[in-house]
């Protein structure tokens, strides 16, 4: 039997909230989520699909650190939505096909409307100058990958989503699993319980 | 030689992406240039002009890194530049000399290696491509590149950012199978401590233009 992420290991009653993020026009991504939603049935969980929903893409203006700080000028779109849901989880876990080293431009499209979430003012974190988060907590990322086109886009993803977790603020490697072809998606289940025991 | 140049910045000509294609061209007289920004353009803005690009000798691609990555409207461009010259190859440009790519990356955090994964995203981009990829540029301390632009690009707080453009410039006028012997990762020579500084400065004066103050830039209107 797969393994189920059920309650926060505080000791409280209070259910684990993961939010999802991926994209039902990628058959592999669907299975992933399927897969790791089910693994997941004891929490609360929310899903955004970027095949689906209608995004509009981050202009770079920073409005929403020198306008309205915190809300994007976007306001209404699945990006707004996005936004709240992963702010008010333990976990937002990204699933992506690997493009070019990175994330899908559906799904990139996503990570580019958090913006708001980080502060105009500076920090270091592990050596390098990052953002300040906006909050007082953030959910922790969980990144599953697929389909690589090389061990060199592979590496890059690895690196890439490594940034990521340190631009949040939490400097750990760990939290992105890479599948290969066919993948046994029961390790999806397995994986997802162990990141969020740590 | 003919350059073509992408604008990867959604902020188009206002972009500090721009001002980076203005000083490599500056070291490129009496070279023939065409500069794109489709980023915020409709999807099929580009298409047009995608044959003219592709028959370019050198493709220079200067893009923000957002979020740690290339910008997501930019990646559908570069994936319609990807899928269409792929075709072209195998049409009109049958027998032509495979395009060079450089790539200039700057980021508002003041290291530039921190682009060196967005590099590394176009080098597999040319991989996947068919295009022949001859390395790029991080630049860190981002913003700085349109604040300074009335400083001589020679002056010392300028000259580290300068002498990489420089080397990207050289790179692209030299042979044919010429190319950068590595990516080259810099920054406007200011301490970080002052870059900290003179940037929290800035965001606060934009801000209290818009009658933002600085308790409102801590606002947290997703919490309860």
């Amino acid at each position: 039997m797969a393994e189920r992420v059920l309650l926060h290991e505080t000791g409280t009653e209070e259910l684990m909230k993961i939010v999802f993020l991926y994209d039902s026009g990628d058959p592999v991504s669907r299975i992933v989520h399927a897969a790791l939603s089910e693994a997941a049935s004891g929490a609360v969980t929310e899903s955004v699909d970027a095949g689906t929903e209608s995004l509009k893409p981050c202009l770079g203006c920073f409005d929403c650190w020198i306008r309205t700080p915190g809300i994007c000028v976007h306001t209404g779109d699945a990006g707004a939505s996005w936004l709240k849901k992963r702010q008010d989880a333990d976990f937002e876990v990204v699933i992506s096909k690997i493009f070019w080293g990175g994330f899908s431009p559906c799904i990139k499209g996503y990570l580019d409307r958090q913006i708001p979430s980080s502060h105009p003012f500076f920090r270091k974190v592990g050596g390098e100058m990052h953002h300040r988060p906006r909050y007082g907590r953030s959910p922790a990322l969980l990144v599953v990958g697929h389909g690589a086109e090389s061990a060199e886009a592979e590496a890059c993803f690895m690196r890439y989503t490594a940034a990521n977790r340190k631009n949040a603020g939490t400097a750990s490697a760990e939290g992105t699993l890479v599948l290969g072809p066919n993948p046994d998606y029961s390790h999806c289940a397995a994986w997802l319980a162990r990141m969020v025991k740590q | 030689m003919k350059i073509a140049a992408l604008n990867g910045s959604p902020r188009g000509e206002s972009a500090n992406s721009r001002q980076i294609i203005s000083l490599v061209q500056s070291f490129l007289p009496g070279t023939d240039w065409i500069i794109v920004a489709p980023c915020l353009k409709q999807a099929g803005y580009v298409d047009g002009q995608l044959g003219e690009l592709f028959a370019a000798d050198v493709l220079l691609i200067a893009f923000p890194l957002y979020v740690d990555g290339i910008p997501a409207s930019f990646l559908h461009v570069l994936e319609r530049y990807s899928e269409g010259y792929r075709l072209w190859r195998n049409g009109s440009g049958r027998g032509l000399p495979v395009q060079r790519v450089f790539a200039v990356a700057n980021c508002g955090f003041h290291e530039g290696v921190q682009n060196r994964n967005a590099l590394e995203q176009i080098a597999l981009f040319c991989a996947g491509s068919g295009l022949d990829w001859c390395g790029g540029a991080g630049i860190g301390t981002g913003e700085m590149l349109r604040t300074m632009s009335s400083i001589p690009p020679e002056a010392g707080i300028r000259k580290p950012v300068t002498e990489a453009l420089r080397s990207v410039a050289e790179a692209i006028r030299a042979s044919p199978d010429d190319r950068l012997t590595g990516d080259i990762f810099t920054q406007h020579d200011i301490p970080w401590f002052l870059y900290k500084l003179a940037g929290e400065r800035g965001w606060l004066a934009k801000a209290k233009k818009n009658g933002v103050t600085r308790r409102d830039l801590d606002a947290r209107p997703l919490d309860g």
